[in-house]
């Protein structure tokens, strides 16, 4: 039997690796993803002070600080058994709807765009961002790094670092914003609206409006009918920041409604000998392997999981995007899994939505920013929608405060068993007798990187360095190890 | 937008972030960790087609090194630092998590502190 592995895959966050096990045919028999493992977080956690939680947790990973940072602060707003101030939540939801705007931008422009719009066969020198300005202009560069700067300054403004965010405490935030930085934000969101939209009209004159890419994104290899989990509002709308985890099925049928600290009666995680990383699935389907269907617990979490359980976009302009996606696909939910990419933009434009109407709020200067707790501390659970899924906090303390234990479901982890069953569908429908060319193994990649996965993140790792691998396997030797970096 | 001969600035993840900071300087030092399989504390010192044959330096949800310098020399027409230089520290255990360096990381600090403090006064002089 064959192996595959690919090595170093150079667009993805952390360290793990791809192995194609080949056949005696040099067909693909299958194909696993692994992660290593970080070890010792919760060790590290364990004796601290849980108000340094929303302090702790960035550090997990470079690239989505900002979730984390919210998680935290939930989770020890529900551990003191505090509600925060208006204005203070209105601060946290602006926060995070820059933090999400600016990650969508990165994923799309940075990483995924190349792909659709220089393609898979283009020489892989030119697969990037370079080959991308190339293609769409130095103009349209501009913007994206101006915005995406933009999306990273409001953070910093609110946060006091766009990395190492600091302000959100238990009960609210240590600072708010004065009128001058209000209007600056007013400025910025205003930019990230227009930006957003002309990155749709991207999308659409490129992607859908290019026959070949848009057989990609219809494609069946990039296909896989699972249930869908994430936040959703009172009215049903997608929601980063607050609401109810909503679960709807392959067919769209709304499965649970639950609230965020209700998280261990409907997840349940398996852990196999081949992954250090354990694989969420459904408790009240159950476990029927890696496997589609209505029987199957396996579930997605990320851009187009929100949109799939959502009712609708709570701005105008998202909510138009929002139904030009599904008229598209015809109906709801959308299985596709390149369709991440094109539901990222939808929610990038309702981001900068919220993030306009948020910076014009007349609460959004107010002074009473903290409800300081009293409660006696004990265990709390906070939930988001990260960039890429729904992340749940969850801390136990003693009655000093202090972290007695810390258990973290980051989205990567949710996708585990659908990432692995992408991989696997592409690797069988790309590679054939062996061969498995520089473009062949990159639409093998793309079947991942629309879940845009954070194996850092999902390890509990501080950020790591070590690209992920991929090697193919044959007959019990790596026949191939492709460095994909070092051309 | 920078005020003195010389800027130190924590940046967290070099990706497009880097180009908010580093057009209009004449030279950047970037200080970091790498795997490459080195002994461990071992100070590597990387310029030119070291920084593009690297697969060590990008973080994975943004462009990698190469591409933001590529991507800054397109849109910021020779604004961008002429002399790039990564100084980066041979890591030994990337998957525990610990506020504290292990030794053979620790020792190569100061060296690394030498070396810049070397790289800016000469940097200066000129």
């Amino acid at each position: 039997m064959t192996k595959i592995t690919i090595s170093p895959m150079t667009r993805l966050e952390g360290h793990g690796k791809i192995d194609i096990l080949l056949d005696s045919d040099g067909n693909v028999a299958d194909a696993y993803l692994q992660v290593v493992e970080l070890r010792g977080f919760e060790r590290f956690c364990q004796g601290r002070p849980v108000e340094e939680m929303p302090r702790i947790t960035p550090k997990i990973c470079g690239v989505c600080p900002g979730a984390h940072h919210m998680a935290a602060a939930k989770a020890c707003d529900a551990v003191y058994g505090v509600t925060i101030p208006p204005t203070a939540r209105k601060l946290r939801e602006l926060y995070l709807n820059a933090h999400i705007a600016h990650s969508h931008l990165l994923h799309f422009f940075a990483l995924a765009a190349p792909d659709f719009l220089v393609g898979p066969d283009a020489p892989k020198a030119e697969r990037n961002l370079i080959g991308l300005v190339d293609k769409v202009g130095l103009d349209f560069g501009r913007k994206v790094l101006e915005n995406r700067g933009f999306a990273q300054k409001i953070q910093g403004m609110l946060a006091g670092h766009p990395i190492h965010p600091v302000s959100a405490l238990p009960g609210g935030m240590a600072r708010g914003i004065t009128e001058e930085e209000r209007a600056d934000i007013e400025i910025m969101g205003k930019s990230l609206v227009g930006f957003s939209e002309e990155a749709l009209d991207l999308f659409r004159d490129n992607v859908i409006g290019d026959e070949a890419t848009c057989e990609l994104l219809e494609s069946d290899t990039y296909y896989h009918e699972t249930y869908y989990a994430g936040l959703v509002d009172e009215q049903g709308a997608v929601n980063f920041y607050d609401g109810k985890v909503r679960v709807v099925g392959p067919e769209g049928a709304e499965k649970a409604l639950f609230d965020g600290a209700d998280y261990l009666e409907h997840i349940a995680e398996r852990v196999e000998p081949w992954s250090y990383l354990k694989i969420p699935y459904l408790k009240n389907v159950g476990w029927d392997g890696m496997v589609d269907g209505p029987g199957s617990g396996v579930f997605r979490v990320n851009s187009l999981a929100r949109l799939n359980v959502a009712n609708s976009m709570a701005t105008p302009k998202a909510q138009v995007a929002f139904e030009e996606l599904f008229g598209h696909f015809r109906g709801k939910p959308v299985h596709h899994t390149l369709a991440f990419h094109w539901a990222r933009l939808v929610e990038c434009l309702y981001c900068a939505e919220e993030v306009l109407r948020l910076s014009t709020d007349s609460e959004i200067t107010g002074s009473d920013i903290r409800a300081v707790p009293t409660g006696k501390p004990s265990e709390g659970v906070g939930v988001v929608e990260a960039p890429r899924g729904t992340l749940y906090h969850h801390y136990q303390t003693d009655p000093n405060g202090m972290v007695k234990s810390v258990n973290l479901i980051v989205a990567t982890v949710q996708n585990n068993a659908a990432m692995n069953m992408s991989v696997k569908k592409a690797a069988k429908a790309f590679i054939k007798n062996g061969e498995a060319t520089d473009g062949l193994l990159d639409r093998v990649e793309m079947a991942f990187r629309a879940y845009d996965p954070c194996l850092a993140c999902a390890s509990h790792a501080l950020p790591g360095k070590m690209p992920l691998e991929v090697r193919i396997h044959q007959g019990g030797r790596v026949l191939d190890s492709l460095s994909r970096g070092s051309t | 937008m920078h005020r003195n001969a010389a800027d130190v600035v924590e940046l967290g993840t070099a990706g497009l972030g880097l180009l908010d900071i580093v057009e209009g300087y004449d030279r950047l030092i970037l200080v970091d960790a790498i795997q490459s399989g080195a002994p461990p504390g071992t100070v590597h010192e990387l310029r030119g087609d070291e920084l593009a044959n690297s697969a060590n330096l990008g973080p994975g949800h943004d462009a990698d090194l190469p591409a933001v310098l590529a991507f800054g020399d397109k849109l910021a027409r020779g604004r961008m630092p002429r002399d790039v230089v990564v100084i980066a520290v041979e890591g030994v255990d990337v998957s525990t998590v610990s506020d504290r360096l292990t030794p053979d990381v620790e020792a190569a600090v100061p060296v690394v502190v030498r070396l810049v403090e070397e790289m800016v006064g000469q940097a200066l002089a000129t």
